[in-house]
């Protein structure tokens, strides 16, 4: 599942100068990784699939909660990627007119989208940018 | 015939998937790779940006600086998906190891000991039946071993790789009241002083246990080793008289074994219990709930009994054991019934009976050491009956001597701490000049 939003900033890289190439890669990932990271765990691979051992057992719950952190950052990763599109908008806007204001909010925006990058998986989510993974709990 | 370890180690595999594991790798290694590129193309644009000369001044900046601190945690980010990637590819790579095991195991699961001929007069097949049995259970025990090996194998890997899972999560472990570091819960300790409440119902059958044969201590000694990763509270049911649960009994009872002796195992191990996944009670703890067991049965008929009848019941013993030796022609029963009644005698005199029969009642419980008769004799003949009754220690003295008859080399050390097990700290009593004035 791809947020709206995080199509169009998927969309919007290329012209960032951001390869097509890439661009296609990160929709895809963000499509399909990013989605399936979200939407399943922690039964991805099943809550028995390391064994039934206690260290088994132990471990296939540290898997399922690695898979939870990583999907929620990733998906902050793709609210953080729409949030550097409106930045970049923004800084074509600037181009021809300097605002004080206007770049005061960008500079806020520019931050705001850098907190959605997780500084490590295991960080409680950071991004309060639309469509973080917060904002369904 | 598969032993509990080999049964532990199949139940582990049983909803084992290592071909999801390898599929949630793959997908973890593809995260990474993209959280990589990204990476490096939000790296690249960073510093594009300061270059171009339509973005400039402060946003520009922080635009840059922004992509910059992005790219450098979206390379972080991707090392700990590289890494949880590796660590599913190692916890499948375990779990195929550990199953190759199982099913090398379980190619062996019918097998079942070789029947003893029942012309006991025809030594060479008796012979024969006793070279193939030890070969039996020596294969048996060495599949034991390395499906110890194999459990413990695939353990430590999944602990590693929970490592590397829980470095990514960065939760902190949940705390369990009954979490003891991993070990089975064991309520008595060696040196836990002895009291009759450990007696078991079954505690016969675990005393003969530790006085079988060859092949039947071999499978005890099988056994005896704990997994270190059963640290599943419930594991530490196997004491006392909750040592049976697990066990129906003989699954064979025609096997060998049950010639030698009274115990309901006979050769044949005792089939784990239900619920193998970490609940399986090692028969190994089951011995040593036996030694416990073997001392409250002495108490008991101590008690019941009253000196005169133990003693009584210590000739008659003797008797016996004289009697089926000579058709055994085997140590299992002997040491079995002396350590059995030497035992049992003991603790009567010890507890109370002796003041009636006075010290001649531990002489007669020493018999089974076969060395303290003597002893018994001179002393008998010089003390009072009421002042010498509390020397029941000597039948606790005897049944160490029936336990250790029935061991073999490997089970010295399990003796050692059996005989911890049963130190109930009554040197004391044993020691004559200890205190001359109590018991003189």
């Amino acid at each position: 599942m791809l947020l709206p939003d995080a199509a169009a900033a998927v969309a919007a890289l290329p012209s960032l100068g951001i390869s097509e190439e890439l661009a296609s890669d990160l929709k895809k990932f963000l499509t399909s990784s990013a989605g399936e990271l979200k939407d399943s765990t922690p039964d991805q691979t099943g809550n028995h699939a390391f064994g039934t051992s206690p260290a088994s057992l132990q471990c296939a719950s540290d898997a399922a909660k690695a898979h939870t952190h990583v999907a929620k950052a990733i998906t902050d990763m793709a609210a953080g990627l729409v949030g550097y599109e409106q930045v970049v908008t923004d800084l074509y806007k600037n181009v021809s007119q300097v605002d004080e204001v206007a770049q005061a909010d960008l500079v806020k925006k520019a931050a705001q989208a850098n907190a959605c990058v997780a500084p490590s998986f295991a960080a409680s989510s950071a991004c309060t940018l639309p469509g973080n993974s917060s904002e369904g709990d | 015939m598969l032993g509990p370890k080999q049964q532990l180690l199949a139940s582990y595999l049983t909803s084992a998937d290592d071909s999801s594991l390898d599929g949630a790798s793959t997908q973890w290694k593809t995260g990474e790779g993209l959280l990589r590129r990204l990476a490096t193309e939000l790296d690249t644009k960073s510093g594009n940006i300061g270059k171009d000369e339509r973005f400039s001044g402060e946003s520009a900046n922080a635009a840059s600086q922004a992509f910059a601190q992005s790219a450098k945690k979206m390379n972080d980010r991707a090392d700990q998906m590289r890494d949880g990637s590796g660590a599913f590819t190692a916890a499948a790579h375990a779990v195929r190891q550990a199953r190759k095991a199982s099913t090398g195991f379980s190619q062996h699961s019918g097998d079942q000991p070789p029947q003893q001929p029942p012309d006991l007069s025809d030594v060479k097949a008796q012979h024969d039946w006793k070279t193939q049995n030890n070969t039996f259970w020596h294969n048996y025990n060495s599949r034991e071993g390395e499906a110890s090996d194999a459990i413990s194998a695939l353990q430590d890997n999944h602990r590693t790789q929970a490592a590397v899972f829980a470095k990514i999560h960065g939760e902190a472990p949940p705390t369990s009241p009954n979490s003891n570091g991993g070990g089975t819960t064991n309520p008595i300790r060696p040196g836990t002083p002895y009291t009759p409440t450990h007696v078991p119902t079954q505690g016969v059958a675990h005393e003969h246990t530790t006085s079988h044969d060859h092949q039947n201590t071999n499978t005890g000694n099988s056994n005896h080793d704990h997994d270190k990763g059963s640290d599943n509270p419930t594991s530490g049911s196997h004491n006392g008289p909750n040592a049976d649960n697990g066990h129906p009994g003989n699954v064979n009872p025609g096997s060998p074994g049950l010639p030698q002796g009274p115990h309901p195992y006979g050769t044949t191990p005792p089939p784990s219990g239900p619920g193998l996944p970490g609940t399986i009670t090692p028969p190994g703890s089951a011995v040593g709930g036996g030694i416990g067991a073997a001392g409250g049965v002495g108490a008991v008929a101590g008690g019941a009994l009253g000196g005169a009848a133990a003693a009584g019941l210590a000739g008659g013993l003797t008797n016996i054991n004289g009697g089926l030796n000579g058709v055994v022609g085997v140590g299992g029963i002997r040491g079995g019934l002396s350590a059995s009644g030497v035992r049992g005698i003991g603790a009567t005199s010890r507890i109370g009976a002796g003041s009636v029969l006075g010290r001649s009642t531990g002489a007669t419980s020493r018999g089974g050491t076969g060395g303290m008769s003597s002893r018994s004799t001179g002393r008998g003949g010089s003390r009072t009956a009421g002042t010498r009754g509390a020397r029941g220690r000597s039948g606790s003295r005897g049944s160490g001597a029936g336990a250790g008859a029935g061991r073999n080399g490997k089970d010295k050390k399990r003796a050692a701490e059996e005989h911890d097990l049963f130190d109930d700290g009554s040197d004391w009593i044993d020691d004559e000049d200890a205190a001359p004035g109590l018991l003189d």
